[in-house]
């Protein structure tokens, strides 16, 4: 009791749920003395507050610790002064309560139980005399019972018991009366049906499921073994024929007597069968997408076209430019596109052309073509005159398709029909060759697949048997279509089996589209083929190019393209990594060509853009190794001490690079790197030649066409244009005047000085210029004259984005300065540099005039909110003790303060109430002392009073009768 | 070979069949072949008239023939008797005299041997080789420094003077104490007289020989702790080191050693017998200590050299040369480095990259040896320019600016100034320099908070034009803190995409110093075009955009912006 009252003391603030118990176990059992209690005086009662030491029994709680300090304290001071620590264990040695027979018998119990469990071990044959550990029976020793009136034939050889003797005759049973088991002793009655341990459950548990499984197993073999049965038996029965005469009947059953009795071919009884058959599994034809009409049409491209521009501006400012939902322009890598991929396929596939659609209007995608689920959509198209009006080669099919005539058309269509009923019959048969009827040598698919797979390998077949289509389309024109049953079934079997074949383009002649014949219809020629197979090296290449002409080549390159689309096999993508790679070196090889051949490159170039489209990141590595490539060869002939001018090749690769990646990007993998190299170029080139002039002015205006579009500014290029354009007005011993002197450095002298007095005024084209430049073909006035003014134009270019930021004047107007002073120097006044000298300076004065700063203000923070200080409300509402402090800290301090005083207090009280409690001890033991002194001396004094008495008496005792009187008054006087 | 030494031989020596070699061999043989030495200094008098071989096998015969005779005291004996008037006619006395003028004429041809370009660089250095030996020889004992100038101003005032030459003297001679010592003396003297120099015909012109002298100097190792001489080995901790050294790298430690030594003690160095060796110990020995074996002397003639060299007129690359080793190479040996003071303003004060380059000696001064310079932030801010971007000492020239302009105690318009220099200078440097300044900007501001109110300007009225003045170089004088950094506005739309990234690091309040950190400038200072195409490289890619065009791309040369230049001129 006390235990527990200690214990509900240590946590007071537990959970009410159990002080209510407690409180209602006290009521029933402690005091109701009202005497015991502590009362505690309140002046308001307050529903729910807590008083400390409210209740609690005064009179226990001093018992308890006074029991207490009587166990500790007091026996420490008894111990006091004593060295040895001999504890007397001996059963009720220390209590007063037992008397001394009930302290043997309790001694006897415990030796014996002691005995008892060291023995217990081992004691299983062990007669104890005491009969302590005899083995007992059902509460019988064993030794008395009756088991051995029993007939025992052999005890040790468990084997030959049965259950019943074991029963009988073991620990398990016998013919007892199960209430037998009940009285005795329990842990003997126990023993026969002892509880399994867990090991042994589990044990029994999986040996249990193990049978079933086997069970199962066996089963499903049986099953097997009868199916394999069945189908042997079947396949005997369905070759002798016999099943045909009975499904002829079976089916007969169900139709017009005539036709049962209609004497056809087994054959056709046979495809009868297959049609019935397929019927029941085939799809169901799904309603499509209507047709689009043309404002739809023109909506959805309007649509795509914002998207890109959306996009191209968002890249521009690169902002989230990792944003990954921004990006479905093109095939990317990675999981993203993975993920995009297959929801594509679960739009299915109109939807996919349709984006594919979109995505295609800007380059003209050859693969488009070959995409040829989109095919019969284009024609679709087509035919409600709706042409795709941006595209070549969209158009050209168009050509195309009118230049068939109705007889081809009206074939066509007829052939797509025949395509429909091929498909089912191939179909039929393939279900008939698993089931061994039909065993034309050619392997079934498998069942499972098949089945489970239906829709994909529908989509499959679809996709060969379109791609045929088209092969036939160019294959066999003039051929008379058969509708020969026997033929239909010899073709499929010779398309079952070539069809791998066909697929690497060894047909010689196929996939001869329309749209080729449209484009090389006029420049047709003889020598060349239909088919390329796709050229490994750059000497496969050359070979098959060889000395063709820039359209030839376009036509050679399209046919290669389009015999291995990358939707026609997988390896294609691979193979067109590889035509990139070679278009790219062949476009370098020509570049650095005398004299630059324009229209090849362009062929080229545009067969590169296009590619890059498919392989977008084999183009961006490729082109990246090169421009690597050019950036350390730059930095190694600038080392050297050359110009580090570039060769034409690389001019023009920058300005194809230009064409592949988009220049308006804020970050891109491939153009960022680039435009740092023609900052490099213009930083650190130095000019020595009018050429190099030119040179760098084609290289400023590339610089502009990579930074104008997004508003960009290209310090480099317009420091050197601006000093350029400076260096040409001014006499030749003063060129450097006003020039910065690494600038005087760089540009080394006038060299566009001639085109001031020049009266020339023609005019060059690039490749004219370029072909000036590395090659020498114009003459260097001209080229002056040319140079000063793309300068002056480049430069103009250059100086709008500048305009329009905030510290254009700095910029601008020392450009101005330097036109203004062209502007003087040049004589003719109607040459048009100097008419481009005006139009730039009325331009850069009206751009600069008007022109106010505000003073910069970048620290402006989102107004900050002021500081409120709302009242904080309690939900609990106020409780006393709870430190409201909103300093957390003191809070906390002031709480360990409180209660280290508390504790010291209680701590002093303690003390003091042992002080009390020893003073008491030792008064106890000082009066018993006194006692014990006492009785001692009292016994003394008496001893010797008699024998004082004695004495006086005379050896009689104190009995003098005469003084007896008088002795024992004077004794009496004495005390 | 024989066949064409004899052709060789019979051109030179006339009336003989003997070879150089043979002859060279004979005059060593025995005594009596001394007349052979005519027919030796014959075959080095040109390169016209003999071949370099036999010149070379002359002057390894002459060699050995005057410096055994030097050795043994052959010239002292001639000056002893010189002083006793009576022996005037003695054959002894005779030989002496003809011995005394031909070892001058002997000495001259090797001179010309080494000036002249017209021989092979294997004699020529062969040459140099027998004048130290002959130097080395000429006075037992002691290293004859009068022979020695004479051999490094000839060989300086060639025209012909040489990188194998220099490169003998370097590994060979000028690591040697003694030779060291007067070399620092000798260069002095040759700088001191470059005022007066004059170019004659075969001799190289003032710049040349200014230029010649700083090699010398330059390639002369900086060392110049006493030397102790012969009691190397006394000292237990040396001496294992050394075996330690010897056991490490085998033979060539031991030779590297003894070579640092004095030329004049090296016995083993030359054609001289160990006899002549050990008595020339002995001579040096009660000499007492040479001049040369103090360190600080030597700091002494080496602070006078270069000085000499400094106050002469030299060209501008050696300026270069100089002014950018001088902070390691020259200064802390000096034995005053404030004399190296008018020096370094003077450099600053031309400007450019030469001022840039005297920077680095300009800051040591001021750091370590107490150099006021009251306009030098001044003179750093008119260094700014736009070329500095151009430079190829940018890196450490910026590295230096950041240290000058790390001072928390510059005054606020003098900050402000340099931040709108740099302000300006980034709007036409490359991205790399654009970055630089930006940064520059960022610390700058972040350091100093009065100056925040360049990129921070509360209800401030628009102004028509920058109150900045650019052009003004006094930075107390340019209006610097009216002004705002408007040019960061237009780094934003810059090509580079980094710059606008590091530009937007400036939106940050940079007053509050806990939440900013200040750019580190290491990398930038050593950003380049390279490093910038490595970096946009190095990253990942992760897509590729490509270009959408709204035309088909038909054509590579008709693209808008092509064709607006080159055709419509627009």
């Amino acid at each position: 009791m006390a235990k527990k009252k200690k214990h509900a003391k240590a946590n007071p603030g537990s959970g009410g749920k159990r002080k209510f118990f407690q409180g209602a176990t006290k009521t029933e059992t402690e005091t109701k003395s009202a005497f015991e209690s502590v009362s505690v005086r309140k002046k308001f009662d307050i529903l729910g507050r807590k008083v400390k030491g409210e209740r609690g029994n005064v009179i226990k709680a001093r018992t308890e610790a006074i029991e207490k300090r009587r166990r500790t304290l007091l026996r420490e001071h008894e111990e006091n002064g004593k060295a040895n620590s001999f504890v007397d264990r001996r059963f009720g040695e220390s209590d007063d309560g037992l008397s001394a027979e009930d302290k043997h018998i309790g001694r006897l119990a415990k030796a014996r139980l002691r005995q008892y469990k060291k023995s217990k071990n081992f004691s299983l044959n062990d007669d104890d005399e005491d009969g302590f550990g005899t083995l007992t029976h059902l509460g019988q020793p064993l030794a008395e019972g009756d088991l051995t009136a029993k007939p025992n034939g052999d005890d040790d050889d468990d084997d030959n018991l049965d259950g019943e003797m074991t029963r009988a005759f073991h620990f398990g049973g016998g013919d007892f009366e199960p209430t037998l088991k009940r009285d005795g002793n329990g842990h003997d009655v126990s023993e026969p049906e002892r509880r399994k341990t867990k090991k042994e459950v589990m044990e029994e548990l999986i040996a249990k499921s193990k049978f079933h499984k086997a069970e199962k197993q066996k089963q499903r073999e049986d099953d097997q073994y009868t199916l394999d049965k069945l189908d042997a038996d079947f396949k005997v029965i369905s070759q002798g024929g016999m099943l045909s005469s009975a499904l002829r009947k079976a089916v007969g059953h169900m139709k017009p007597t005539t036709k049962a009795k209609s004497n056809a071919p087994e054959q056709e009884k046979d495809e009868y069968d297959t049609w019935a058959r397929t019927l029941a599994y085939e799809r169901r034809g799904q309603a499509g997408e209507r047709a689009r009409t043309q404002e739809e049409v023109e909506a959805q491209e309007k649509l795509a076209l914002e998207q890109a521009e959306r996009k191209r501006l968002k890249r521009m400012r690169g902002v989230n430019s990792d944003d990954e939902s921004s990006d479905d322009d093109g095939p990317q890598g990675g999981y993203a596109a993975r993920r995009r991929k297959a929801k594509k396929a679960e739009r299915g596939d109109d939807d996919d052309v349709a984006t594919d659609d979109v995505r295609r209007e800007g380059g003209d995608d050859l693969d488009e073509n070959f995409a040829l689920d989109s095919a019969e959509e284009v024609e679709d198209e087509e035919e409600d005159g709706v042409g795709s009006e941006d595209e070549d080669d969209v158009s050209d099919e168009d050509e195309a398709d009118d230049d068939m005539d109705d007889n081809a058309r009206l074939r066509k269509s007829f052939r797509s029909e025949l395509k429909d009923v091929e498909e089912d019959l191939d179909k039929g048969k393939n279900r008939l060759r698993k089931l061994g009827i039909l065993q034309d040598g050619v392997e079934a698919k498998d069942s499972e697949e098949d089945e489970e797979d239906y829709e994909d390998e529908d989509e499959d077949d679809k996709d060969t048997e379109d791609e045929d289509e088209d092969d036939e389309d160019a294959e066999d024109e003039d051929d008379v279509v058969e509708n020969d049953h026997a033929g239909v079934l010899r073709e499929l079997e010779e398309e079952i089996a070539g069809n791998a074949a066909s697929r690497e383009g060894k047909n010689p002649d196929k996939k001869e589209t329309p749209r080729h014949e449209a484009k090389s219809s006029e420049s047709m020629r003889v020598d060349i083929p239909f088919t390329f197979p796709m050229p490994e090296s750059y000497e496969d290449l050359a070979g098959m190019l060889g000395a063709h002409g820039a359209e030839d080549t376009f036509t050679i390159i399209s046919r290669i393209r389009a015999c291995n689309a990358p939707t026609l096999a997988a390896e294609n993508r691979k193979r067109i990594q590889t035509l990139f790679g070679l278009l790219l070196q062949r476009f370098e090889i020509f570049a650095g060509q005398a004299p630059i051949p324009t229209d090849h490159l362009d062929v080229l170039s545009t067969h590169i853009v296009d590619l890059s489209a498919q392989v977008p990141f084999f183009a961006a590595t490729a082109v990246k190794a090169r421009v690597e490539k050019m950036s350390s060869r730059l930095r190694q002939a600038l080392r050297s001490g050359e110009t580090g001018w570039p060769p034409s090749r690389t001019v023009l690769l920058l300005s194809l690079f230009a064409a592949i990646f988009p220049t308006t990007d804020k970050v891109h993998p491939v153009m960022s790197p680039v435009s740092l190299y023609l900052g490099n170029l213009l930083a650190h080139c130095a000019i020595r030649s009018t050429k190099d002039a030119a040179l760098a002015v084609i290289i400023a205006t590339m610089s502009s066409m990579y930074s104008s579009a997004s508003e960009r500014v290209f310090p480099e290029a317009v420091a050197l244009m601006s000093a350029l354009v400076l260096s040409a007005s001014r006499p030749k011993a003063h060129w450097s005047d006003g020039l910065p002197t690494h600038l005087a450095e760089q540009i080394g002298g006038p060299w566009l000085s001639s085109a001031i007095n020049s009266s020339k005024s023609g005019t060059l084209s690039l490749p004219e210029t370029l072909n000036g430049i590395y090659f020498g073909k114009v003459s260097d006035e001209l080229l002056a004259v040319v140079t000063l003014r793309a300068a002056l134009s480049c430069l103009r270019q250059l100086s709008r984005p500048v305009a329009k930021t905030a510290s254009a004047s700095e910029i601008l107007l020392p450009v101005r300065s330097s036109v203004v002073t062209l502007r003087k120097a040049l004589k003719n006044a109607k040459s048009p540099s100097a008419k481009l000298c005006e139009d730039f300076m009325k331009e850069l004065d009206d751009s600069l005039s008007g022109s106010v700063k505000t003073p910069l203000a970048y620290h402006t923070k989102a107004a900050e909110a002021i500081k409120t200080y709302n009242p904080m409300y309690e939900e609990d509402g106020y409780q006393k003790g709870r430190d409201y402090d909103p300093n957390r800290e003191r809070a906390e301090a002031r709480k360990l303060k409180k209660q280290l005083k508390q504790e010291a207090r209680g701590a002093m009280r303690e003390l003091r109430k042992d002080n009390r409690f020893m003073a008491d001890a030792r008064a106890k033991e000082q009066a018993q002392a006194a006692e014990e002194r006492g009785a001692r001396q009292r016994d003394v004094l008496s001893f010797l009073e008699k024998q004082e008495s004695d004495f006086k008496s005379g050896g009689q005792g104190g009995q003098i009768v005469k003084n007896k009187r008088r002795v024992s008054k004077g004794s009496r006087r004495a005390f | 070979m024989g066949k064409r030494n004899n052709a060789s031989s019979n051109k030179t020596a006339s009336a003989s069949t003997q070879t150089v070699a043979e002859r060279a061999i004979n005059l060593n043989a025995s005594d009596s072949n001394v007349n052979e030495v005519l027919e030796l200094l014959r075959a080095i008098k040109s390169p016209t008239s003999s071949t370099s071989r036999d010149a070379f096998d002359a002057l390894v015969g002459l060699e050995r023939f005057w410096c055994e005779r030097l050795a043994s005291g052959t010239l002292d004996e001639l000056r002893e008797s010189r002083k006793r008037e009576d022996e005037a006619e003695t054959p002894r006395r005779k030989y002496l005299e003809w011995f005394a003028k031909h070892y001058r004429t002997f000495t001259e041809r090797t001179m010309d041997v080494m000036c002249d370009g017209g021989w092979d660089g294997r004699t020529r250095t062969l040459a140099l080789a027998v004048l130290m030996e002959c130097a080395r020889c000429e006075t037992p004992g002691r290293f004859s420094n009068e022979m020695y100038e004479e051999v490094v101003r000839r060989a300086t005032s060639s025209a012909d003077w040489s990188e194998e030459l220099l490169g003998a003297m370097k590994t060979r001679y000028l690591t040697r104490v003694d030779v060291r010592y007067y070399t620092y003396v000798a260069m002095k003297k040759i700088a001191e007289g470059l005022r007066t120099y004059e170019a004659k015909a075969g001799r190289a012109s003032r710049t040349d020989v200014a230029r010649n002298v700083y090699d010398v100097l330059n390639a002369t190792p900086r060392e110049f702790e006493d030397h102790q001489s012969g009691n190397d080995a006394s000292n237990p901790r040396d001496d294992f080191a050394r075996m330690l050294a010897k056991l490490r790298a085998g033979q060539d430690a031991e030779e590297e050693a003894e070579k640092r030594g004095p030329w004049c003690e090296d016995a083993e160095g030359g054609a001289v017998d160990l006899e002549s060796a050990k008595k020339r110990r002995k001579i040096s020995s009660s000499v007492g200590a040479s001049k040369w074996t103090e360190g600080v002397r030597h700091r002494r003639a080496f602070s006078e050299a270069w000085l000499a060299l400094l106050r002469a007129e030299f060209p501008e690359d050696i300026y270069r040369k100089i002014l950018m080793r001088l902070h390691v190479d020259v200064m802390p040996h000096m034995v005053n480095p404030q004399l190296l003071s008018d020096f370094c303003v003077d450099s600053i004060d031309v400007g450019g990259l030469t001022g840039m380059l005297a920077l680095n000696g300009l800051f040591i001064l001021m750091t370590q040896h107490g150099l006021e310079y009251p306009t030098f932030y001044n003179r750093l801010y008119q260094l700014l320019d736009g070329s500095c971007f151009h430079a190829n000492h940018r890196r450490g020239f910026f590295s230096l600016m950041d240290v000058f302009l790390k001072s928390p105690a510059l005054p606020a318009y003098l900050v402000a100034s340099f931040v709108k220099r740099f302000a300006r200078l980034s709007l036409s440097a490359p991205p790399a320099g654009a970055m630089l300044c930006v940064a520059f900007i960022h610390n700058l501001i972040r350091r100093h908070k009065s100056c925040a109110v360049l990129v921070h300007r509360e209800n401030a009225a628009t102004v028509d034009a920058d109150p900045f003045d650019a052009d003004e170089q006094d930075p107390a004088k340019t209006n610097a803190l009216k002004s705002s950094v408007w040019e960061m506005e237009t780094l934003r739309a810059h090509y580079c995409a980094q710059v606008p990234k590091m530009v937007s690091l400036l939106e940050r309040d940079l007053t509050e110093r806990v939440k900013t950190k200040e750019l580190d400038m290491g990398d930038l200072c050593a950003a380049s075009y390279g490093t910038l195409i490595a970096e946009e490289f190095d990253v990942r890619m992760k897509k590729v955009p490509l270009a959408n065009h709204v035309e088909p791309f038909t054509s590579l040369f008709s693209t808008p912006e092509m064709k607006r230049c080159f055709d419509t001129f627009a």
